[in-house]
């Protein structure tokens, strides 16, 4: 049994903050939830931790050893283990491969060359323990996505760790499968010293003794499940409230139907995002995709635009049926995608980034710069210098450089601070004043409901809610269940 | 798993390739001989790059640099008066202490990273051996006498030694350590996670094959009875890579095909046409188009079909 510190940890990437200071203590055999928004740094304190990054500053213990500055291989051999937010297997290995490995690894016998490669009994007994006996000989590449994420978890057991760091274990899963890995994680010994970063709000409470509330960075919150429950600052987090009444009047009668989706299911291989998705969007309409990480959102946009390919249903675009279209004729089109993460391109300064991005029309250099005043400040800096909410600006004025039709924006405000939050919803009120059409996929809810005119909600890849933002609010019970802290 | 159906076809086909290979060149002879040694050189150099390319991951375009070490060394020396013996045990040790301290460099990086930095590494050494005319004979290269005994006894040697490092580098990658650089192939970050030292592996691996190809360099320099900067040129590393990929990079047994085959084929095209290389540049982009294991993966795929 080994307790796992954290001490005023900081991470910080380029103008983004991604830990501010972060301090928790996990007592051995303690399982330890950790939740938070999108880019609230829960997978950062986590690869700080495996030592995957090397933080900024600040201090890891695991009992009394310090280890921060250790390598990933180094902290496996004291006794931690993890699993990833993907599945991440070796694809050609089979199954018993992977534990046996992981065993032989786990136990120094891994630099062994003049014996061949045998299968472990703690391997097998791992590979037992999660179900996975008759599937031994398989490569791991073959497994569905249920059972990659069952070997994950195997191999972890092989390794008889201390300490497991689990990033998001359930997300992708579904149905049945999503019961088998969840038990699994249950039963896993109790001696174990567990920190696992989930979105599934009801498993973390079954599963945790207690929960760290991670916003911006920073430890929001602390206690046990029923204390972050009934946290009221938590729930603001995760739902919002106030800040939505004061949003504007909607946007009259909504002009001719611009985007019509009709029954789309797409995934990922094995994996299965979307299910029957049916979704529409006037001109000059603002209309927010709302749902928590891993419901599809990023999926939908992609799909929207052609990253991946739909496997059911049609997507019609001011009339016209898009579902076989190419990402660039669906650009030519009026589609545009303002991605999650802002995606900065190396080396250029923001009016070059800018100009790369100008097509003639409505939207020009300068009135961009009259909606985002900061940008012509800031114009000659690089823009990978430029802080997460400059570079959000700079990711909104790329997509309206287009002159899209439509302008799907993907979760503009992930990992801004409440202040940049707010000239983000100030930036596409505007925008929607000026006659523009937006889809918007987000998690922060209060956001969303500022700016939007239609809501739809998406929860395991279906939509759970579609209608008018005011016949959500009148739903605050639902709201919370489906969308917040539960 | 296509492996764990194969051995059968596999062994029958490997057992029967070395057979005809110590048997026919003996028999035959003359410039066959000296080609069926020249490919049986060639091959332990290819099979070396192939536990890199194929086992661990690490595309190395600066082998060049191990197989000329080798051929010096053993040209130097020799000429210095000093045992063949010691000579070729100079060649294996040269070799790997230049990989061992290259290495470290070369293998931080991944992918083309590593392709140029090995690349640019190999150059440095062709560009010494090619200046320092006092010591290497500059462009006109090291005349050797005559070395290795009868031909056909250092053909037995060469073949008795490849079938050697193709069973051990075979046994090498079954063994756990062996497993440890698949998964580093294949997943770098998890083999980290899960303990695995992911830099000290790709490096013994790379000193090991620098040790084997330097060993096939000062074998080359026995046979041919001369050593020239030629052999230390980029050139020469992209020759070996391709014989690598042409008879499959997994498993070894493709590197020898693709070895013997290039050499065998370079010299019948090049005596019937100039346009060998145009020849070659088409054969090797149909054997990668039919098949990603090379034309050793094909046939023991052919095979294993049909039994």
């Amino acid at each position: 049994m080994l307790e796992l510190r954290v001490k005023d940890l900081f991470k910080q990437f380029g103008g983004l903050m991604a830990l501010n200071g972060v301090s928790l203590a996990v007592r051995p055999g303690e399982r330890r939830g950790l939740i938070g928004p999108n880019g609230a740094g829960k997978t950062t304190l986590l690869r700080v931790i495996s030592g995957e990054m090397q933080p900024t500053r600040g201090e890891v213990w695991l009992g009394d050893r310090r280890v921060d500055g250790l390598s990933p291989e180094q902290l496996a051999r004291l006794g931690v283990a993890r699993t990833f937010q993907r599945s991440s297997l070796f694809p050609e290995l089979s199954a018993l491969q992977h534990v046996s490995l992981a065993r032989a690894a786990a136990t120094g016998r891994s630099g062994c060359f003049w014996e061949p490669w045998r299968p472990d009994p703690v391997g097998w007994r791992a590979l037992q323990a999660v179900g996975l006996e008759h599937r031994a000989h398989v490569a791991a590449g073959a497994l569905s996505h249920g059972e990659q994420r069952q070997l994950e978890i195997a191999c972890v057991l092989a390794q008889e760790p201390k300490v497991i760091l689990l990033d998001e274990p359930l997300a992708g899963l579904a149905g049945a499968e999503r019961e088998q890995v969840g038990r699994l994680l249950l039963g896993l010994p109790r001696e174990l010293t567990v920190l696992l970063i989930e979105h599934d709000l009801s498993f973390v409470q079954s599963f945790a003794d207690r929960i760290t509330v991670l916003h911006y960075g920073e430890v929001l919150a602390e206690g046990t499940p029923e204390e972050v429950r009934a946290d009221p600052r938590v729930q603001e987090v995760y739902v919002g409230t106030g800040e939505t009444a004061s949003r504007p009047a909607p946007a009259g009668t909504a002009g001719e139907t611009l985007l019509a989706v009709q029954d789309l299911d797409t995934g990922y291989e094995s994996m299965r995002v979307l299910e029957g998705v049916r979704l529409q969007v006037s001109r000059g309409e603002v209309v927010a995709v709302l749902g928590r990480n891993g419901a599809g959102k990023t999926t939908l946009l992609h799909t929207l635009m052609g990253f991946l390919p739909a496997r059911r249903g049609s997507i019609h675009m001011a009339g016209r049926d898009v579902t076989r279209l190419a990402p660039q004729d669906r650009a030519r089109l009026g589609m545009a995608l303002v991605p999650q993460g802002r995606r900065m391109l190396e080396g250029l300064r923001v009016e070059e980034e800018l100009a790369l991005a100008s097509t003639r029309g409505r939207w020009n250099l300068e009135r961009v710069y009259n909606l985002f005043p900061q940008l012509r400040r800031r114009r000659h800096h690089f823009s990978t210098s430029l802080s997460g909410g400059e570079q959000q600006m700079v990711a909104i004025a790329r997509g309206l450089l287009r002159n899209p039709a439509l302008l799907l924006m993907d979760e503009p405000s992930e990992g801004l601070s409440p202040l940049l939050v707010r000239h983000v919803r100030e930036a596409i009120r505007s925008l929607k004043e000026e006659g523009e059409t937006l889809l918007l996929a987000e998690q922060n809810v209060d956001l969303a409901l500022s700016v939007a005119d239609r809501v739809y909600v998406l929860e395991n890849g279906r939509v759970v809610f579609a209608g008018s933002v005011e016949a959500l609010l009148e739903q605050p019970g639902w709201m919370r269940e489906h969308l917040g802290v539960g | 798993m296509p492996a764990r159906r194969v051995p059968a076809a596999t062994s029958w086909l490997a057992g029967l390739a070395v057979a005809g290979m110590a048997v026919v060149p003996v028999v035959a002879g003359g410039y066959t001989l000296y080609l069926a040694t020249e490919a049986m050189v060639w091959s332990l150099a290819a099979a070396a790059l192939g536990l890199l390319v194929g086992h661990a991951g690490v595309v190395s375009l600066g082998h060049a640099a191990f197989f000329g070490i080798g051929a010096y060394s053993v040209g130097l020396l020799v000429k210095a008066g000093v045992d063949l013996w010691v000579g070729l045990g100079a060649a294996v040790l040269l070799a790997a202490a230049f990989a061992a301290l290259t290495g470290p460099l070369a293998l931080r990086g991944h992918g083309v990273v590593v392709l140029m930095v090995t690349l640019a590494f190999a150059q440095m050494v062709y560009s010494a051996a090619y200046r320092w005319k006092w010591l290497t004979g500059g462009d006109d290269g090291l005349a050797l006498p005559k070395l290795g005994g009868r031909p056909e006894l250092f053909y037995a040697a060469s073949v008795v030694l490849v079938v050697a490092c193709v069973a051990a580098l075979r046994r090498l990658v079954a063994s756990p350590y062996g497993q440890a650089l698949e998964a580093i192939r294949q997943n770098e970050s998890k083999a980290r996670a899960l303990g695995i030292p992911a830099f000290p592996y790709k490096l013994a691996a790379y000193t090991l094959s620098a040790a084997l190809t330097g060993l096939a360099g000062g074998l080359l320099a026995i046979h041919r009875n001369f050593v020239s900067p030629h052999d230390l040129y980029w050139v020469t590393s992209a020759t070996l890579l391709v014989m690598v990929l042409l008879g499959g990079s997994r498993g070894f047994v493709g590197a020898v095909v693709g070895a013997t085959l290039y050499v065998f084929l370079q010299a019948w095209v090049s005596s019937r046409t100039e346009f060998w290389s145009l020849f070659l540049g088409l054969v090797l982009v149909l054997t990668i188009l039919g098949s990603r294991e090379g034309l050793w993966g094909l046939l023991v795929r052919r095979w294993s079909r049909r039994a």
